[in-house]
């Protein structure tokens, strides 16, 4: 599992390395911005005239794919003792420099890949965050006098993997034309649902118990078993 | 039921403030019991119209003998049954009170007597009845929950080597018993955790509001 193997299209993509140090960092930094925006060739274009030497944008653009595909290798190709592959390994070739931007780019983003790769094929809502008011219900149309207690909470769904990614991914609006924004807008809708609820205390009550059931069971020694069975 | 609560003029004989919550129709049905309708049959159109009231799914048992002679008047009275219960249980009468209107409105005697048991036995259950209706947030009341743990994805080769739960809440239908799922999300155990803290957080809040 520790040996990574490169496709040598990969490899012909990622030669584009082999320059100094700085631009390299540009490229990783293009390629963040793909995990984010997706791609964005006026961004390949300008990138290709500030580089050393003529470089065709699509040169730019394949590079960054390939840098995205390397960050994926190696954070989906660790080894038994769950040791991150080395990236001298792979790519001897590289100077120094290059070799340390390039591990620090398939560092920093290692966990945002994992959570990502990790439940990207099923996409289930996940609990980000939880509004709650208490309240008293006084009156209504059927039934004038009354005091009933309600919990009304409101929960906040996303289907994006984690709450920590969507932190990490908190975007710079300012300098996004009026097309990126409404598209961002547009997958925040897509993966976001709000939903209002509302409970009564015995309810609730019974709620916590149940969830608490819930996480005593997945600390049991049988349930520990299993995973690390499979891990 | 809007019907019931407009104010009618016709009765205008009446003392009391409530008077103008039933409608002629309903007074002229409820008139109707213990008198064009024979005592028995009207103690159980009475029953029904209850049982109706309560539980709109039930299945009751027909009962061709109310409708035998005057349906029409039958029918009245039973639109007048469920309006009376429903008006009062609205306005939070009490037995007494209501056995005040139903004497201005010149209720028979025995109709009015079981009109005004069959209220006394029911307030509470009349009183839940009316606390469902209306518009509400879905409201929860269980939940259900699994825990799993991958093994290996068509994405990823390795287990996550966390267990991570599926939290289902939902109601369960109040009629047929049935389960409705009302929303469903995954969390691991951390998020969890912090679910119920926020959960513990709230009936903390409840209890000292149950206190002051």
């Amino acid at each position: 599992m520790s040996a990574l193997r490169l496709s040598q299209e990969e490899r012909d993509h990622l030669t584009m390395l082999q320059r100094p140090a700085s631009e390299v960092v540009e490229l990783c930094k293009s390629a963040f911005d793909y995990l984010v925006n997706g791609p964005n060739l006026e961004r390949y274009e300008l990138l290709a005239k500030k580089c050393s030497g003529s470089v065709k944008s699509e040169t730019v653009q394949q590079a960054v794919e390939a840098l995205i595909s390397l960050l994926i290798h190696v954070t989906t190709n660790t080894d038994a003792n769950g040791e991150q592959v080395n990236i001298r390994q792979i790519l001897p070739d590289l100077g120094d420099d290059v070799q340390e931007v390039l591990e620090q780019f398939v560092s920093s983003k290692r966990s945002f890949v994992e959570g990502s790769i990790k439940s990207a094929n099923i996409r289930a809502y996940r609990l980000v965050n939880l509004d709650w008011r208490l309240e008293v219900r006084t009156a209504s149309r059927c039934l004038l006098q009354q005091s009933n207690v309600v919990i009304t909470m409101k929960l906040y769904l996303h289907t994006e993997p984690k709450n920590e990614n969507r932190e990490l991914l908190v975007v710079d609006t300012t300098e996004r034309s009026e097309r990126e924004l409404s598209a961002m807008q547009e997958d925040e809708r897509r993966h976001r649902k709000d939903l209002l609820v509302q409970t009564d205390v015995s309810s609730l009550v019974h709620l916590i118990k149940s969830l608490e059931d819930a996480l005593a069971e997945s600390k049991s020694r049988r349930i520990k078993n299993i995973v690390d069975a499979i891990h | 039921m809007a019907t019931a609560t407009q104010s009618s003029t016709s009765n205008a004989s009446t003392v009391d403030g409530n008077s103008g919550l039933l409608s002629a129709t309903v007074v002229a049905g409820l008139q109707n019991l213990g008198t064009t309708l024979s005592v028995a049959i009207s103690k159980t159109l009475i029953a029904n119209s209850l049982k109706l009231t309560l539980h709109p799914d039930a299945i009751i048992a027909p009962v061709p003998e109310i409708y035998a002679t005057n349906a029409a008047s039958a029918k009245q009275s039973e639109y007048a049954v469920v309006t009376l219960y429903a008006v009062a249980t609205k306005h939070g009468w009490d037995s007494s009170t209501l056995r005040q209107q139903l004497e201005a409105h010149g209720v028979h005697a025995s109709a009015l007597d079981e009109l005004t048991r069959v209220y006394e036995d029911n307030r509470k259950e009349l009183v839940l009845r009316q606390l469902q209706l209306g518009h509400n947030f879905p409201h929860i009341t269980d939940v259900q929950w699994r825990i799993v743990c991958d093994v290996k994805s068509s994405t990823s080769s390795h287990s996550s080597g966390a267990p991570h739960f599926i939290i289902n809440l939902g109601q369960y239908r109040q009629s047929s018993g049935e389960r409705v799922t009302i929303v469903e999300f995954t969390c691991n155990a951390e998020e969890l955790q912090s679910l119920i803290n926020r959960l513990k957080d709230i009936e903390r809040h409840c209890n000292q509001v149950a206190i002051t």
